[in-house]
C-alpha cells in the first residue's frame, strides 16, 4: 500500500511539472529578453505596448548601437518573444515571416495566408481560422494585435 | 482486490490518469508519428506532420539585431583654429568621437598623447584613415601616428627624421600613406600597416609643404606649399611630375574626381582659381563679387581674417556639382553651382563663426565646418554643433566621418572635399536620362 501511495504522489508530481512546462512554454524565451534587455532597464518599459515589426526592429537596431548583445540563440529567443507576444500584425498587408511568428503557424501556413489574400484579403479572424493549420487558441490569445 | 479508503482509491486513479499517455496505445501524436519521433519539447511544441519548425533551421534573428552601424564623426583636437575667434587648444587633446545618427552627440574621447598641463600640445595637421587597416592617422607637427578603430590603441607612433608632419592622404588599398614634411620641401611615402618609411617625394618648387590632394586612385599626389607653386607627384615610382603655379600663395585646395583640375584657394582673394593638370595651367580665377570682401580686405583696421586670407576653406560636394567656398571676411560659405562650364555663384549662408575648414561627409549628405556647423548640404541648414563632452564647440579643421559595422571601419571620407568617381558617375547618368 505504501508503495501504491508513493507511485500516486510521483505521478501527481509529474503531472504538475508538465502542465507548469506546458503553461509557460515561452518562459525560456522570456528569460532571453531578461538576459539581452534587462542588462539596461526593465521589461516594463515594453511590456504591454505592442508594435508593428518594422519598429520593432528599428528599436533592435537603437538597442543593439547602445550595447545590446546576446548568443544567437537568445537573440532568435528574444526575437520569437517579441513577434509573439508583442507585435501588430496585419493580415493582409504583413509579410509572411511576421504572419507565421505572430500567429505561430509554420512558414507553409503563412505562405498559404499570403497566397490566398492576394486572390482575396481577408475580412476576419473567422476566415483565418478555417484555414488548415492556424491554431484557433492563439488567434483568440493574440487577436487584440491582428488586423485586416 | 479492494481499496480501504477513498483517498487510496483516488490516488490510485491519479496515477492511472497520470501514466495513462504512457501506455503503448497511445504513444504517437494525434497525425500518427511515434512520439519517440516526435520532438516535444516545452521549448520546442511538435508541429504537425508536413509543417516546418523554423527553430530547426536554427533561431531566428530578427534584422533589427545585425544593424551594427554606426556613423560618426572623429574629431582631432586640437586642431587648427578658426580664424583666431577661439583658442585652438580650448577643447584639449585627443579624439573626441561624435554620433552622426543621434545629432552628434557625444560618444567619447580617444586619449592620443599625455601632454603637460605646462605645455602647450602640438596642432594635429591632419588627419585620415583606411577600412583596410581599420586605423586612423593623425599628423602633428612633430609625429605621426596610427590608431587601432577596433580597440582605440596607438598602434604605432614614428617621428621619422625629426621633419614630420604635415597632411596625410591613405592611398584606397590601405597600405600607402603620403604625407607632408613639417614645412619642408618632400612628401614621406609610408607603410600604412606599420609606419615604415618607404620613401620620399621630392618637391623643391614647393617648399614649406602644407596642403595636399591625393587622387581617388592613389596614384597622384597633390602637394602644396605655403607658396604659389604646387608639385604633382607620382606616388608609385615616388617621383614628382610636374608643377603648377597660382598667382598667388596657395591655401587650402580640391581635386576632382578624375584629378584633371585642381580649385584653390588663394591668399588676397574670396574665390579661387581652377588649374589644368593636364596641362599644369591655371585656366580660370573666380572671384567673388567686389563689394562682398574687397573694402573689408582693403581696410587695414579690420580684424584678423581666418588664416590671413578671405578665403580658407573649398570643398566639392562628392557628386561634385556645388563648390563650397568659404567667406572669411562675412563668416559664411558661397555655394558655386558646378554643373555648367565654369562654377557661377547661386547662394550663401552665414556659419556661427569663421569657418575655415569644410569635410564634405559620407555620401555628401552633410558638410562639416571647423565653425563647428553641421550643415545639410541639400537645404544649406545648420543642422547640429560639433560640441566636446562639456558642451563647448570644436573649433577643430581635422575631422572626419566614418562608418562602421560591427565595430570595423567600412567607409570613410577624406580630410579634403574630394569629388568621389562614384558619386559624380551617378549624377552625370541620371542627367543623361
Amino acid at each position: 500500500m505504501k508503495h501504491l501511495l508513493a507511485w500516486a504522489i510521483i505521478g501527481a508530481t509529474m503531472t504538475c511539472i508538465t502542465v507548469t512546462a506546458q503553461a509557460a512554454s515561452d518562459v525560456p524565451d522570456f528569460a532571453a529578453v531578461k538576459t539581452v534587455c534587462g542588462k539596461c532597464h526593465t521589461t516594463a518599459v515594453f511590456e504591454g505596448k505592442p508594435r508593428n515589426w518594422d519598429r520593432w526592429n528599428d528599436v533592435f537596431a537603437d538597442m543593439t548601437q547602445r550595447g545590446a548583445s546576446g548568443t544567437n540563440e537568445d537573440l532568435g529567443r528574444v526575437t520569437r518573444y517579441f513577434l509573439e507576444n508583442l507585435t501588430l500584425v496585419n493580415i493582409n498587408t504583413s509579410a509572411a515571416e511576421e504572419i507565421a511568428g505572430i500567429l505561430g503557424v509554420s512558414d507553409e501556413v503563412a505562405e498559404a495566408i499570403t497566397e490566398r489574400r492576394r486572390k482575396q484579403p481577408f475580412a476576419g479572424l473567422a476566415e483565418l481560422r478555417a484555414l488548415p493549420g492556424v491554431d484557433s487558441a492563439k488567434l483568440e490569445q493574440r487577436r487584440s494585435r491582428i488586423s485586416f | 482486490m479492494s481499496f480501504h479508503t477513498p483517498t487510496l482509491a483516488a490516488a490510485l486513479a491519479l496515477t492511472i490518469t497520470v501514466f495513462a499517455p504512457f501506455t503503448p496505445a497511445q504513444q504517437t501524436t494525434k497525425d500518427g508519428v511515434r512520439m519517440e519521433n516526435a520532438v516535444n519539447r516545452p521549448d520546442r511544441p511538435y508541429r504537425p506532420a508536413g509543417s516546418s519548425d523554423p527553430r530547426d533551421a536554427g533561431p531566428h534573428v530578427a534584422r533589427g539585431f545585425g544593424k551594427v552601424q554606426r556613423r560618426l564623426v572623429y574629431v582631432a583636437l586640437p586642431g587648427g583654429s578658426a580664424g583666431g575667434q577661439f583658442s585652438s587648444e580650448q577643447n584639449g587633446v585627443g579624439i573626441v568621437v561624435l554620433d552622426a545618427d543621434r545629432n552628434f552627440e557625444f560618444v567619447k574621447r580617444i586619449p592620443t598623447w599625455n601632454v603637460p598641463a605646462s605645455m602647450s600640445p602640438e596642432e594635429v595637421s591632419g588627419i585620415a584613415a583606411s577600412p583596410t587597416t581599420n586605423m586612423i592617422y593623425l599628423a602633428t607637427r612633430g609625429r605621426l601616428a596610427a590608431f587601432d578603430l577596433a580597440s582605440d590603441k596607438k598602434v604605432w607612433e614614428q617621428t621619422y627624421d625629426g621633419t614630420c608632419c604635415e597632411r596625410p592622404e591613405v592611398t584606397p588599398d590601405g597600405k600607402t600613406l603620403v604625407v607632408g614634411s613639417d614645412l619642408k620641401d618632400f612628401w614621406y611615402i609610408i607603410n600604412a600597416q606599420d609606419g615604415a618609411l618607404k620613401g620620399k617625394i621630392q618637391a623643391p618648387k614647393s617648399n614649406f609643404a602644407h596642403n595636399m590632394a591625393l587622387s581617388a586612385d592613389g596614384n597622384t599626389v597633390f602637394m602644396a606649399p605655403n607658396g604659389v607653386t604646387m608639385t604633382v607627384g607620382d606616388v608609385p615610382s615616388m617621383k614628382a611630375t610636374k608643377t603648377i603655379t597660382f598667382s598667388d600663395h596657395v591655401r587650402p585646395f580640391v581635386i576632382n574626381h578624375d584629378a584633371t583640375r585642381v580649385y584653390a584657394n588663394l591668399n588676397n582673394l574670396l574665390g579661387f582659381e581652377i588649374a589644368d593638370v593636364k596641362t599644369g595651367q591655371v585656366i580660370k580665377r573666380v572671384e567673388a563679387p567686389a563689394e562682398m570682401w574687397k573694402p573689408q580686405w582693403a581696410d587695414v583696421k579690420q580684424r584678423f581674417f581666418g588664416h590671413g586670407c578671405p578665403s580658407h576653406g573649398i570643398a566639392l560636394t562628392p557628386d561634385e556639382s556645388e563648390l563650397w567656398v568659404v567667406d572669411n571676411i562675412n563668416y559664411g560659405v558661397l555655394v558655386y553651382d558646378n554643373t555648367g562650364e565654369w562654377p557661377t555663384l547661386k547662394m550663401t549662408f552665414p556659419t556661427t563663426a569663421s569657418a575655415d575648414w569644410i569635410t564634405m561627409g559620407l555620401n555628401g549628405q552633410y558638410a562639416f565646418l571647423s565653425s563647428a556647423d553641421v550643415v545639410d548640404v541639400k537645404t544649406k541648414k545648420i543642422v547640429g554643433q560639433m560640441k566636446d563632452e562639456y558642451g563647448k564647440p570644436m573649433h577643430s579643421e581635422k575631422l572626419l566621418e566614418m562608418s562602421f559595422a560591427n565595430g570595423k571601419l567600412v567607409r570613410t571620407v577624406s580630410q579634403f572635399g574630394e569629388g568621389i568617381p562614384s558619386a559624380v558617375q551617378t549624377r552625370l547618368s541620371a542627367r543623361q536620362k
